[in-house]
């Protein structure tokens, strides 16, 4: 039963990474996100199930809440306010990012190889699609145009950050996350409001033309 | 008594502090800056005679919270000794700067520069009294950043704000290596206090580089000078005054301190350095003052050429420290010592004489000046008498040093006969006779140019008032003040002997009595003679002047203009020009200097237009940092491309740093 709970929450985290990489629809993107937020909240509930306790459980619910919940719906509603809903053109198309995404998932196995001495068989999976995460984050942030997908990466990246930190550190695990969602909210916190003064100065928000301000 | 005066200057230059942030009339700023300065130098100037006097080192130790820090004060005799220099010469400075910024303070506020004054003043005295290696880097960078703000305080003006750069990047270069130097110094000890830093000299060459590169830096040791030419007349006349007499000594007690950790025998190639290094830097520094035309500029390059001289004085200690040449060695630190105290205090005079003129006339270039002696009686004179010291003639105060330099020198040369031996004396004496001779000229040229003959350029007319203005009140007090001690120490240099004597003594280490005691005869029998042919000279000078009032009295004295001999028509253009004069020597040395001339010369016999321009540049900014800035705004130019003003690029930067070095240090490995 937990076995299959977890192979499912490493699915579907590395599936909604593929999806993040290959769409180019902002709904979608946002749906992906908030996807594999709620299953990164639930990861630590996974892999810890023996020693659960009150903390624990509140904690995750708050994990839950905010990159499932509260964060997506912030997205989407300056997606609204933006009028954009697709990311046109960005620097590397759909199809090209799969693969790039494929090249990202090896060389974070053999990135994390080490670690398998250190870890149980059936956990091994997770740093891998937790770096492999990190990754994806920061492929969409440099290839994307649109200060949202951006937003995204941002998000992606972090979940990541989280879901390594769950899957190794099991002394003291959240003391650090919780730190990491202080990043997160004042990531979205400043690129919302990035977002909508570009939109206002602009009447776009592609970033690619903020490199008129170089000079 | 020094240590509780010491604190209260720097309690009276808090209080200012706190003053100048509450008052919002600008002309009882200006005063409340003067008098909190005045006030503190006179503290300084009581911790500074106490401890002399008393001749005992007094100390106050705080602990720290810092790493390897501790508030560490300890006046000794070598500390006084510059606390002295700096009570003087601070104190004199702000009282000049009340009448030079006296007009500008009516439509300015001055509460910024008197605010980096006081930080240059604390920070100063601070570096001279600290104990602790941080406290002392702490006060180092606080006395050069509160500098730089001075240096940019004409910062409308394009030059002086790259002077600025300059400036800021030299001190902040040399400061880089004493961050080296103390983190060598103190690599295993867990409070960097002074005394604890003790390291075998036969192993400290390194560190000696070391020390010497970043205290050479402030001090302006060729090939570091470059800032010197640049920020000092970019800088207000008395904050020149103040860098240049004291702020650039701070680079001497420096080494002077490192050189005092090293416990056992020096290595030779300490002393042949310095000496070696001190003569290039005073053979170039005059060479460089005689070819410029901006009169600070040439004052800053003549600062360069004394700490030459002083830096051959702690080379020929140095030396004689490590050939077990005790009285030599400590002749040639006293020689180092006294030239500080005494270049300090010429130095800050000639600046303030040229702020006077600059005030008068608004131009710095001396090709336009002429004739101030006419209208600027008392700062034509005390210029005149400054000049003469600097330029090392007796019986002024500037000779005493060099003087000493020489028998130091002598006494190398007596007492040990090595080849090297003879070869450093002749290198310092050659050196010493071509910077003499340099400076007579270059001083000649200075103030004759100036100050006698003919305004030169009409543009730089200037009015009777103005003139009048000038010569008043805290115009002329400050030069005075300079002018007497100038003259009191060069007749009674004596007198000082024994405070200069005593800093030598007490900081070097492992002196021996007899040693000291036959240092001690050869001073006596070297300056007593001074004092006394000195005071003949000047009862002779005095005698003579009363003889030529006591003649003038009976006959009519008629005015007329100056160069009047003959000529129908006589211009001002007429007059030697600080080109003409200087030209015959530089030429001499054209093949070594970068200095070029253009003449051109239209119609036959008799001449249309003709005209004459020469030019010289640094030759160490032309041969060494010029290439060097050069090559480095290539670099940099063909490096541009990487930053490409997309967010998502530097990114990718990130992100692939990360990925190489994951890949590096973690990817595969079993």
């Amino acid at each position: 039963m937990e076995h299959t709970i977890l192979n499912l929450v490493v699915l579907t985290i590395l599936l909604s990474n593929i999806r993040l990489l290959n769409t180019s629809r902002l709904p979608v993107m946002i749906l992906s996100v908030a996807i594999q937020g709620f299953v990164i909240g639930v990861l630590p509930l996974v892999l810890h199930w023996e020693r659960i306790n009150l903390s624990l459980w509140i904690i995750a619910l708050i994990m839950i809440a905010i990159k499932g919940v509260i964060l997506p719906r912030l997205l989407h509603r300056s997606m609204q306010e933006a009028g954009v809903i697709r990311e046109v053109e960005p620097f590397v198309g759909p199809t090209v990012s799969l693969l790039i995404g494929l090249f990202l998932l090896a060389l974070s196995y053999w990135i994390t190889f080490p670690l398998r001495a250190s870890l149980p068989e059936e956990l091994f999976f997770v740093p891998v699609l937790a770096l492999f995460t990190v990754f994806n984050g920061l492929f969409l942030i440099v290839s994307r145009k649109k200060a949202i997908t951006q937003v995204i990466g941002y998000l992606t990246m972090e979940n990541g950050v989280y879901a390594f930190g769950a899957s190794l550190a099991v002394d003291h695990p959240f003391l650090v996350e919780l730190g990491v969602l202080l990043d997160v909210w004042v990531g979205v916190f400043i690129m919302g409001i990035a977002i909508y003064h570009i939109n206002r100065e602009f009447d776009h928000i592609d970033t690619d033309k903020l490199s008129t301000l170089k000079h | 008594m020094g240590i509780p005066l010491l604190i209260g200057s720097w309690g009276v230059l808090g209080i200012g502090s706190v003053l100048l942030c509450f008052i919002r009339n600008r002309k009882v700023t200006h005063i409340v800056g003067t008098v909190t300065v005045v006030v503190s130098s006179l503290a300084i100037l009581g911790a500074a005679l106490w401890v002399l006097i008393g001749g005992k080192a007094e100390e106050l130790y705080l602990s720290w919270s810092v790493p390897f820090g501790s508030f560490y004060l300890r006046i000794d005799l070598l500390s006084a000794l510059f606390l002295l220099l700096l009570g003087i010469v601070g104190g004199v400075s702000a009282l000049y700067s009340y009448g030079y910024f006296y007009p500008e303070s009516t439509h300015r506020s001055l509460s910024a520069y008197w605010f980096f004054y006081f930080c240059l003043f604390g920070g100063i005295s601070l570096v001279f009294t600290a104990w602790n290696g941080v406290l002392f880097l702490l006060a180092w960078e606080g006395m050069s950043l509160a500098s730089f703000f001075l240096v940019l305080h004409e910062n409308n003006k394009e030059e002086v704000r790259k002077a600025g750069w300059v400036y800021i990047i030299a001190t902040h270069g040399g400061t880089a290596f004493l961050l080296i130097l103390f983190a060598l110094l103190g690599s295993d000890l867990e409070v960097w206090d002074f005394h604890a830093f003790q390291y075998p000299a036969a192993m400290g060459t390194v560190l000696f580089i070391v020390a010497f590169i970043g205290f050479g830096t402030k001090a302006g040791f060729v090939p570091l000078h470059v800032w010197l030419p640049e920020a000092h007349p970019a800088a207000p006349s008395p904050v020149s005054a103040l860098m240049s007499g004291v702020m650039i000594k701070t680079g001497i007690y420096g080494l002077v301190r490192v050189v005092s950790w090293a416990e056992g025998k020096i290595p030779l190639s300490w002393g042949i350095i310095c000496v070696s290094v001190g003569a290039l830097t005073g053979v170039v520094g005059i060479l460089h003052a005689l070819g410029k035309k901006d009169m600070k500029e040439i004052l800053a390059y003549s600062s360069i050429e004394n700490i030459g001289i002083i830096g051959m004085g702690l080379g020929i200690g140095l030396y004689g420290m490590s050939r077990s040449l005790g009285i030599g060695a400590l002749l040639g630190f006293t020689a180092a010592l006294f030239h500080v105290i005494n270049h300090g205090l010429l130095k800050s005079s000639l600046f303030l004489g040229a702020g006077t003129v600059l005030h008068t006339v608004h131009t710095r270039n001396i090709e336009e000046l002429g004739g101030l002696w006419k209208k600027l009686p008392s700062t034509g004179a005390l210029f005149g008498l400054s000049s003469l010291g600097i330029a090392g003639l007796p019986p002024l105060n500037g000779f005493v040093g060099e003087f000493l330099l020489v028998v130091a020198v002598l006494t190398i040369c007596l007492q040990g006969n090595t080849f090297l031996d003879i070869s450093l004396a002749i290198l310092v004496l050659l050196s010493l006779g071509l910077i003499g001779a340099g400076s007579v000229a270059c001083f000649t040229r200075l103030f004759g140019i100036s100050f006698l003959g003919e305004l030169r350029n009409r543009k730089g007319e200037y009015s009777a008032e103005r003139a009048h203005g000038v010569e008043g009140g805290t115009f002329r007090i400050p030069l005075y003040i300079l002018g007497g001690l100038n003259l009191l120490l060069g007749i009674g240099s004596i007198g000082l002997a024994p405070f200069v004597f005593g800093g030598v003594v007490s900081t070097l280490p492992g002196i021996s009595y007899d040693t000291s005691l036959g240092t001690i005869k050869i001073l006596r029998q070297t300056l007593f003679p001074l004092a006394i042919v000195g005071s003949i000279f000047l009862l002779l000078t005095f005698f003579l002047f009363m003889l030529r009032t006591w003649i003038l009295k009976r006959r009519p004295i008629e005015t007329s203009p100056t160069w009047d001999c003959g000529y129908i028509l006589p211009s001002p253009r007429m007059q030697y020009s600080a080109s003409s004069f200087s030209r015959p020597i530089l030429r001499l040395f054209h093949r070594l200097l970068p200095f070029s001339e253009s003449f051109r010369w239209e119609g036959n016999l008799f001449p249309e237009t003709a005209t004459y321009a020469s030019t010289l540049c640094d030759l160490f900014v032309r041969t060494v940092y010029e290439p060097l800035f050069k090559g480095l705004a290539r670099f940099a130019t063909r490096i541009y491309g990487l930053q490409e003003g997309r967010n998502q690029v530097y990114i990718l930067y990130i992100a692939l740093t990360l990925i190489i070095l994951m890949v590096l240090f973690l990817g595969g490995n079993p």
